[in-house]
């Protein structure tokens, strides 16, 4: 499964705002979390909203609707006359 | 009060008028770039609302700047000049290349400078430090995320508006109250930033005891020169900020402006002494983040970041040198 561009930045992001919670003096931590939630709520809302672009977009549909109108090509005989013919 | 703390008190204001002079492009570039003001009024609407800004905001970033960062003992009329001189000239530096970097930074960085070079290491204040240096890196990512959500939500709220003529027009009106609640922020910010450096050159020439609020003609002067700093704006970081990190609509500058506003108000009132340039920085990318991520000209983006982390180290140097002299002269 491929995850976009802006889904791992954003988890980037928050991964740094956690990774310097550390750092932060006791009474500011509320903000890194808060900046870590919200980036984390925009990398899952924007994974779901490639996910149903990739599933749901026209082009999509138009390709699956032209592979099931495709007939199923024959099975492969296992010789034909073209083939050379074998030799010993 | 002697004549030297009346000439450094002068210099003092004269870099909070560079301040506002170098971030004056913060406030207006967005709504420069999305042409809903000429650059005239813009200037005239952002100095306006860096002064009035004393009548909403505390003194919190003041009292971090001169007591948090530096040990108020180690503050003479010598370093608190030295660590001017290394503010000013980083400022200079930068704002001739064209470089938005931090005027905030560069007041810490320099104060630092000049007390190391005075008394040492033990002069520096580590759990202070510790404080600006972390929200070196969360504000502009608090920015990022606030201009990317304000976007996302004027998105939603409007996608279904067909008048994007009479649309587009309301956005412009929405961006000058954006615009200057952002200079308001800016005002509120950074002039704190000089009234500690006043205040802790007070309290050091004995002009106030330890515990002293800043008094009210700092406040005003301080605010006053800021207020005249914007007026004369610096055009050179303009460009960059409003045009070559991302190309802006006014839908956007509103965004990313007001998340940029939000960002510092809080800081403000929490006495953290952020970077308004940092924060209007991650808005613009926040906003341009909706679009795609290659809607960011990062190339750009990342010389701003080189810019920010050379900001306390180069100031840091700039003032260490300039304090010498008083050094050798004993």
């Amino acid at each position: 499964m491929r995850i976009g561009r802006r889904p791992l930045f954003f988890t980037g992001l928050a991964v740094i705002c956690l990774l310097m919670l550390e750092l932060t003096p006791p009474e500011y931590r509320w903000v890194n979390l808060f900046a870590a939630g919200l980036a984390m709520f925009w990398a899952v809302m924007l994974f779901v909203e490639e996910r149903s672009l990739v599933r749901w977009s026209p082009g999509a549909k138009d390709v699956a609707a032209a592979r099931a109108r495709r007939p199923s090509p024959p099975a492969a005989p296992a010789s034909t006359p073209q083939e050379p013919p074998s030799e010993g | 009060m002697t004549i030297w703390v009346v000439i450094i008190i002068v210099f003092a204001l004269s870099f909070d008028f560079f301040n506002g002079f170098h971030d004056a492009a913060n406030s207006i570039a967005t709504v420069v770039s999305t042409r809903v003001l000429s650059p005239r009024q813009a200037v005239a609407w952002a100095a306006f609302f860096n002064f009035a800004s004393f009548l909403i905001f505390g003194t919190a970033v003041a009292a971090t700047i001169a007591k948090d960062v530096v040990q108020p003992a180690a503050f003479t009329n010598a370093v608190i000049f030295a660590g001017l001189v290394g503010a000013v000239a980083w400022d200079i530096i930068t704002w001739w290349i064209g470089l938005p970097t931090s005027s905030s930074h560069a007041l810490v960085g320099a104060m630092a400078g000049a007390a190391v070079a005075s008394a040492g290491w033990e002069a520096l204040i580590a759990s202070g430090f510790q404080k600006i240096a972390v929200f070196i890196v969360l504000s502009p990512i608090v920015g990022l995320l606030l201009g990317f959500t304000f976007m996302v939500m004027i998105y939603w709220v409007f996608h279904r508006h067909r008048r994007l003529e009479r649309l587009n027009r309301g956005f412009r009106v929405g961006q000058l109250f954006s615009a200057a609640a952002f200079s308001l922020a800016h005002g509120a910010n950074d002039a704190q930033k000089t009234m500690g450096i006043i205040l802790a050159l007070l309290i050091a020439n004995g002009v106030l005891p330890a515990n002293a609020d800043v008094p009210l003609w700092v406040v005003l002067s301080a605010h006053t020169a800021i207020g005249l700093g914007t007026l004369f704006g610096g055009w050179r970081i303009v460009h960059t900020m409003g045009s070559k990190i991302t190309k802006i609509q006014p839908a956007q500058g509103m965004a990313a402006e007001t998340a940029a506003a939000v960002t510092i108000m809080a800081s403000t009132f929490g006495g953290i002494p952020v970077s308004t340039t940092h924060t209007i920085t991650g808005g613009i990318i926040g906003v341009g983040t909706t679009q795609r991520l290659s809607a960011v000209r990062w190339g750009v983006a990342g010389r701003v970041v080189w810019a920010w982390v050379f900001t306390i180290p180069g100031a840091f140097a700039i003032s260490y040198l300039a304090y010498l002299p008083f050094k050798a002269a004993g």
